[in-house]
């Protein structure tokens, strides 16, 4: 029966979007924007949150209506996979013709699709990746980002946890993505930068379950680690900080940055995930203008921390369409390098390799099954305390 | 000391699963000769039937209301039953149309079926992308034997394997229904002709190998207080290269594959630096090893069969 309603839904819904081109005036011309995001696979609720996101940007510049033309956005689902992210890209650009796309979530997906944007000259917001070759190693013109690079996100990690918390022997921990990889890379630098001491570094295939013949080696150590980072995402990090309070590492900060930014790390992780430390997407507060219009549009699935970067980025692009009209593409690029934007993560202003140099970072905790900012928590407050050095 | 015997307690746990698994295989490839690449789903399967029926049983009281003795094994019992049947049902519908074509049809389209399961897994169970929380039946008990900590639950489920692992090797050896299977094993044709329905064989193969991945799946599951949907495609693959690296199609084979996959990996990632990145590769180079060298598995294939 719940299938049935599922069908029904889903086919009422294709019809509605089937339909949605219609739905614009006729009089004004129509303009893409592509939007790129995993819709299915492991990241799907992250990539829905961005793209109904994207979709209210959209549809709140078509209602102002204070532009010449109907703006209408193209989805495309790369399912956190770099061939079918290269597939759909390659799509975006010829066939619908989008004057700029906002797009991924995963490193390895941008790493390989900037190059089709580049062959095309569309202009490219990332609104999750957080790699730093993406925008530095080849510096395309069509390429920008709105988010953190693993850089800036490590540094203000390791700044905080070390330098003010005084945690100062580490274990690290990664997966062996190119994701993982900058990660670790970024940890290792930051940590080094802080003068804290690295007592073991571990990478781990994703998938990986078993993380406990790892940390039963870590408990031999002595003296032990004071704090445990990850490098990687949620399912992994879940997995890892429960096998830690089972094989007996106790009074051990565990810390990560973005790719924990999920709940999901704290339902699955459950009791054990309290007083985990993260750098996560900037927190928004309920009472922001996003939020509100985000809830009155009725979407089903929450907007995930990565929704108010997508919704930054398209109103970036429509800003920039704004100024520079649609059609020059190389012009458009040049406008949305220099833009000086406010959205709802602040201002965002991009350096000469097209990345932001404003953060869209918070510092969380895991409070109550829940990621709370550091700012206003029970553990800045002193109601609650982190792990004992 | 404590570190080795901790680590080979976790060697131990993985190698359960992997020989629930891999006994399957072993028991299908010596029935009718299939590789059922699915296999490992279906321990994914037993699961999440576990998550659900456990929810239900929850949502009616059944839980709160009466002691675990009584709940358990009514639980265990509804479990194994919905697995073995699913198993079957894979078996009438996938496999038993292809018992005359070549092999590689019936691998073809148990592949098949094991991308749809995951699949539908994903889209049809609510949220089932995410990593889904096991229900935990034993709590935050254990048992300290020194420096040592052993969780309540993961005894249970140990032994419960071991237990379960010494039940078949009765069952194949002792009993009526061992003999057919090893009948139906040994000569499909002759077994018919003493008397022995060859179907009806089948279909209990199945319905027990399926049983033994259901507990494999419940096993992952609590040892691990979460299972995602696509977990089964790698502990199929480690299941069956545990089964060839045994001797497939050798009861006993399966168990000593598994045991030595799942202490390679184990010790590997502890011991050898960096042998977490690579505990696969080093998983894997045994079964090629093998393969090259003693392609019959450490126990010679179906070493009791031929008379």
């Amino acid at each position: 029966m719940e299938r049935r309603t599922f069908i029904k839904r889903t086919g009422a819904t294709l019809a509605a979007l089937m339909c949605a081109p219609s739905i614009g005036r006729a009089d004004k011309s129509v303009v893409k924007i592509g939007f790129i995001g995993p819709l299915t696979g492991p990241n799907a609720a992250l990539g829905m949150g961005a793209r109904n996101s994207a979709d209210l940007a959209v549809r709140r510049a078509n209602a102002r209506g204070n532009l010449p033309y109907q703006l209408q956005l193209v989805v495309m689902d790369d399912a956190s996979d770099p061939s079918t992210g290269v597939a759909v890209a390659t799509k975006l650009c010829t066939v619908e013709n989008v004057a700029a796309a906002t797009a991924h979530f995963n490193s390895p997906v941008a790493l390989a699709t900037i190059h089709v944007f580049h062959r095309y000259k569309v202009p490219q917001v990332m609104w999750g990746t957080i790699h730093p070759d993406i925008t530095n190693k080849h510096n395309f013109p069509e390429v920008t980002r709105v988010c953190a690079t693993s850089i800036v996100e490590h540094a203000e990690l390791m700044n905080f946890v070390v330098k003010e918390r005084g945690y100062q022997r580490w274990s690290v921990l990664y997966d062996t993505t190119s994701y993982g990889q900058s990660c670790f890379e970024a940890a290792k630098k930051a940590l080094q930068a802080n003068g804290a001491t690295i007592l073991s570094e571990d990478g781990v295939p994703v998938g990986t379950q078993d993380f406990r013949p790892v940390l039963s080696r870590l408990k031999t150590l002595s003296p032990g680690p004071q704090a445990i980072y990850f490098g990687g995402v949620v399912t992994e990090a879940a997995l890892l900080r429960l096998q830690m309070a089972e094989i007996g590492i106790n009074d051990v900060l565990f810390t990560g940055v973005t790719g924990l930014d999920s709940d999901t790390f704290n339902k699955t992780a459950g009791n054990v995930a309290e007083g985990t430390l993260i750098v996560g997407k900037k927190a928004i507060g309920d009472d922001s203008e996003f939020v509100s219009e985000y809830k009155k549009a009725g979407y089903k699935e929450y907007y995930e921390a990565s929704g108010p970067f997508a919704y930054d980025s398209t109103n970036l692009i429509i800003a920039a369409i704004a100024k520079a009209g649609p059609s020059d593409k190389a012009q458009l690029a040049k406008t949305i390098r220099g833009m000086d934007f406010n959205g709802v993560l602040g201002p965002t202003r991009f350096d000469e390799f097209g990345q932001t140099k404003t953060g869209g970072l918070t510092l969380k905790v895991s409070q109550a099954g829940k990621w709370a900012p550091w700012q206003g928590s029970d553990y800045a407050r002193g109601a609650r305390a982190l792990p004992k050095k | 000391m404590t570190h080795f015997l901790e680590v080979s307690f976790i060697a131990l746990m993985l190698s359960s699963t992997y020989i629930l698994i891999a006994v399957g295989f072993t028991l299908f490839f010596g029935a009718i000769n299939i590789v059922h690449f699915a296999h490992g789903d279906v321990a994914m399967l037993g699961a999440f039937v576990a998550i659900i029926l456990y929810g239900t049983a929850d949502a009616l009281g059944l839980i709160g209301g009466s002691p675990i003795w009584v709940w358990a094994p009514l639980l265990a019992a509804a479990i194994a039953v919905a697995t073995g049947g699913l198993g079957l049902l894979f078996e009438r519908t996938i496999i038993k149309p292809f018992r005359a074509s070549p092999m590689l049809i019936t691998l073809v389209a148990t592949v098949a079926l094991g991308i749809i399961v995951r699949e539908s897994v994903r889209l049809f169970y609510p949220q089932g992308s995410n990593p889904q929380v096991f229900p935990n039946l034993f709590g935050q008990s254990g048992i300290r034997l020194g420096e040592l900590y052993f969780r309540t639950g993961h005894l249970v489920m140990l032994g419960l394997s071991l237990l379960l692992i010494i039940a078949m090797i009765l069952l194949i050896r002792r009993t009526r229904i061992g003999l057919s299977i090893r009948a139906v094993s040994q000569n499909i044709e002759a077994a018919s002709l003493s008397g022995i329905n060859p179907d009806v064989v089948i279909m209990l193969t199945f319905f027990i190998g399926s049983i033994l991945a259901g507990v494999a799946g419940v096993l992952i599951g609590s040892y691990y207080s979460m299972i995602k949907f696509d977990v089964g495609l790698m502990y199929g693959i480690k299941g069956f290269s545990a089964a060839v690296v045994g001797g497939l199609g050798n009861f006993y084979g399966a168990i000593l594959g598994g045991l030595t996959l799942g202490v390679i990996e184990t010790f590997a990632s502890a011991y050898v630096p960096e042998g977490m990145a690579y505990k696969d590769v080093y998983a894997f180079l045994i079964v090629i090893f093998f393969l090259v060298f003693k392609p019959s598995g450490i126990l010679a294939e179906k070493q009791y069969e031929k008379v």
